[in-house]
């Protein structure tokens, strides 16, 4: 350390993180499979939601659809149920 | 991110103004390639034709987040802030010309532009002394980053703050509170509404 420097202590906090895989991607096609649509309660979050699963149903045949919603962004309430009743989940989320 | 955990893949539509949130969300819960689909902002204003052509071009984006073998149109080049630094040293050098100094702590984002005064170790050490803790002591984790709050974290940013070490028990309370779970930090952080925090003392 020459004149011109002086020493401090690092401000900054050492964080705790645990690295998450991202699911495998199995799926070929949505054809006949139940996909979760997940809304943050903002508004439209639901509609916009609404037009992507029109979307999809004239693409595949069979698909099934499951709206939730979640009301903050800490609230998991209905992350069980999708999790064992869906094969992909569509999120939606921000103003 | 519970969602992909549990093995179920998924696409997380945002819009614009809340990608850079996102992908530091991602990153900082340890999912740094979290599927996120870009649309314009904002959606919520939006009449309901504008909404669906919004959609209609968000679809395959989409899909190709969700079915194997399809391309990969990540958003995950776009910049992420990096307030919180990634360096482990216990103690770094800066330069000493104050200038020079607040210009480095600035381009670190260790200051919303307000002067600040540096955390020396006899600076910092005069802080946690008026704690009476151990420096080493964790007060909590501190959303949405998850930074560890030490008492020594804590006592270096009270130093740049300008804080009279006899006041520093009162920082550390003020901590303790904002970690409560009812407090919502997270949610305080994190939302584009207009909240601060504020704290009253009473007493003598």
């Amino acid at each position: 350390m020459n004149q011109d420097q002086i020493e401090i202590i690092n401000p900054t906090a050492m964080r705790s993180v645990r690295q998450t895989r991202l699911a495998p991607r199995r799926l070929e096609s949505l054809r006949g499979r139940r996909i979760g649509l997940l809304d943050n309660n903002k508004p439209n979050a639901d509609k916009f939601l609404g037009y992507i699963g029109e979307l999809l149903k004239a693409r595949y045949d069979g698909i099934e659809l499951v709206a939730k919603r979640k009301m903050s962004r800490t609230e998991a309430d209905c992350l069980p149920e999708l999790s064992s009743d869906c094969e992909a989940v569509i999120n939606a989320f921000a103003d | 991110m519970k969602l992909e955990s549990t093995g179920i893949p998924t696409a997380t539509v945002v819009t614009e103004e809340f990608l850079p949130l996102a992908l530091t969300e991602a990153r900082s819960r340890g999912m740094a390639d979290l599927p996120l689909i870009r649309v314009p902002h904002p959606v919520g204003t939006l009449a309901a034709d504008s909404l669906r052509s919004v959609a209609e071009r968000a679809v395959d984006s989409i899909l190709a987040q969700l079915v194997c073998g399809k391309a990969k149109a990540s958003a995950s080049s776009a910049a992420v802030p990096s307030a919180i630094g990634d360096d482990s040293n216990l103690t770094l050098t800066v330069p000493s010309d104050p200038a020079e100094m607040f210009r480095l702590f600035d381009e670190r984002g260790w200051t919303d532009g307000l002067p600040v005064l540096p955390p020396t170790p006899a600076a910092v050490e005069r802080m946690i002394a008026a704690s009476r803790q151990e420096r080493e002591i964790v007060l909590g984790i501190i959303p949405p980053l998850k930074g560890i709050a030490t008492i020594e974290k804590i006592a270096a940013n009270s130093v740049m703050a300008g804080c009279l070490p006899e006041y520093f028990p009162l920082v550390l309370a003020a901590v303790k509170g904002m970690l409560r779970p009812g407090y919502n930090l997270d949610g305080v952080q994190t939302t584009t509404g207009n909240v601060a925090p504020l704290t009253i003392v009473n007493g003598p």
